[in-house]
């Protein structure tokens, strides 16, 4: 059962992705791009559980969190030329409940037109 | 770095020796010297630091498990290109490490439109904004697409 | 700085000369691999086990892994395998062939080593891509070879003789590179003995878009093996070389 389309996704985007001054499209390029749901762990809760797993400092940090609507990723494929009807779909792990990932291929144009809708948080202080 | 194979079926006399270690001189493996100094000129000391890191300490199976190191092949293209690439005065390009193993390089056009390429171990993915092109061209035209989007 | 290549190919060769001047000849290749350093070497040695049957661990192995992670280790071997006839050194992202110290076995022979131990790398699976393709022949003279050598080192517009020297340069014969050192003041062991006399030192190899490993690198590691010959024959003077006893085909 595919999330539905209010809940909002969030994906790590860690210091291999993000040098301070632009995200690589290559977040969203490709098949079964790994997010997560807030609506399974809240937004503060992901800082930690993002770290545990993504991080290994120094040279793998964190950087930022970056957040989307599931409707609006759909429509986004949607109305990309090459059309895809993307999904979000729950795949619980046991390091991270919330899991879910998008199983459809995304190419470089869409991840395009994802990267700059993402709402980007910044660690706590 | 291409240091050079090594083997210590020889050593040197007393008088041709390094006896006093000297940590401000570094004799660089052939070609290193200048692949820095490429770096630093096209992509600025953040991007040099980066591809050090990318290279050093993003060992198989990085991220999540899934990553793979820094393939070689996409690198010997990236510095292929990077050697006639041009970019806008003033844009100092990205470059991020693709959980592929690929290097993937970053900038703005003149008109501020992006212009994206992937440096893989088959060959290089390109995209442009300004027309919304993707394609892919083999490690054998590095040179020939260096100057195609410089020029975009 | 992509002049000519400046030493002359000789228009024969020989196949061997006397005595055989070869320390040490290696043959080597850099990875990258999806294994953890902890598998690799039970994945080669379950294959060459039948004629590599002892195993040596090198000195960097002892070493723990967070200290190997400076570059300068990235590429040294970890663990040596033996046979009779040659060496096989693993390191986490090196392989390489080596020969027995001051017992060079012909061309012939390695290549054929060389293409079985490919062969069993292969089927091992863990070599992903390859990253370097290279050869390293070291040479021992007794005497200063700097005479003998077309190879003249001038000091204030004046030839430089009789003092301890070490010339080192880099050649480039695309897509190949060669870096060569000469030197008068090196030492060896010969049977155990310390030995003092000249060098030649040979390093040559391609980079990684230049060989594919299971497609070309045999053909490749001859390509190399027939550059280095050249120059060592074509850097030798004609007087020199005939005193060491050319084998013609």
């Amino acid at each position: 059962m595919p999330v539905p389309p209010e809940e909002n996704i969030v994906r790590a985007i860690c210091s291999d992705k993000w040098d301070g001054e632009r995200i690589a499209p290559s977040l969203f390029v490709g098949s079964d791009t790994s997010v997560s749901r807030l609506a399974i762990i809240p937004l503060e809760e992901h800082w930690n559980l993002f770290r545990s797993y993504v991080e290994k400092p120094p040279e793998r940090i964190l950087m930022l969190i970056g957040e989307i609507n599931v409707g609006k990723l759909q429509e986004i494929g949607r109305k990309h030329k090459s059309a895809v009807e993307l999904t979000v779909e729950p795949k619980p792990e046991s390091r991270n409940l919330a899991h879910a990932e998008i199983p459809q291929n995304i190419t470089r144009g869409l991840a395009n037109k994802i990267c700059p809708e993402l709402k980007l948080h910044h660690p706590p202080s | 770095m291409m240091t050079l194979l090594s083997s210590d079926c020889y050593h040197l006399h007393e008088g041709l020796s390094d006896e006093v270690p000297s940590s401000e001189v570094h004799r660089p493996a052939p070609n290193e010297a200048a692949q820095e100094e490429l770096f630093l000129q096209k992509l600025g000391a953040r991007g040099w630091g980066r591809i050090h890191q990318f290279r050093n300490y993003y060992g198989p199976g990085w991220g999540e498990g899934q990553g793979r190191s820094l393939s070689p092949r996409a690198m010997a293209a990236f510095c292929q290109f990077l050697e006639t690439a041009t970019f806008p005065s003033g844009c100092l390009p990205s470059v991020f490490l693709t959980d592929r193993g690929g290097l993937e390089l970053c900038w703005e056009n003149a008109d501020g439109k992006a212009v994206q390429v992937e440096f893989t171990s088959e060959g290089a993915e390109y995209y442009l904004e300004e027309g919304e092109i993707e394609s892919m061209v083999s490690h054998a035209k590095m040179k020939a697409l260096a100057e195609q989007l410089s020029a975009a | 700085m992509s002049d000519p290549f400046p030493i002359p190919v000789p228009a024969r060769l020989p196949d061997s000369i006397s005595p055989c001047p070869i320390v040490e000849a290696i043959f080597e290749l850099r990875f990258t691999t999806t294994e953890t350093w902890a598998t690799l070497p039970g994945l080669l040695y379950a294959l060459i086990r039948d004629k590599y049957r002892d195993q040596r661990r090198l000195p960097l192995d002892h070493v723990p892994e967070e200290l190997r992670k400076d570059s300068a280790f990235t590429h040294m071997p970890l663990l040596q395998f033996l046979s009779p006839d040659f060496l096989i050194q693993l390191g986490p992202r090196v392989i390489s062939l080596v020969t027995k110290s001051n017992a060079y076995p012909g061309w012939p022979r390695i290549k054929q080593e060389l293409e079985w131990l490919l062969g069993e790398i292969k089927k091992a699976g863990f070599l992903d891509e390859g990253e370097r393709l290279g050869i390293r022949y070291i040479d021992f003279f007794a005497e200063d070879i700097f005479p003998n050598l077309l190879l003249n080192v001038h000091l204030c517009g004046q030839p430089l003789k009789g003092s301890e020297c070490q010339v080192a340069t880099v050649l480039r014969r695309p897509p190949l590179a060669m870096r060569l050192i000469a030197s008068n003041g090196a030492v060896v062991k010969v049977d155990g003995v310390p030995k003092s006399g000249s060098i030649l030192d040979v390093d040559a190899w391609f980079g990684a878009l230049d060989f594919d490993v299971f497609e070309n690198g045999v053909k490749r590691f001859d390509d190399a093996h027939l550059a280095v010959k050249q120059l060592f024959f074509g850097l030798l003077r004609e007087e020199y070389l005939a005193t060491l006893n050319p084998q013609y085909p």
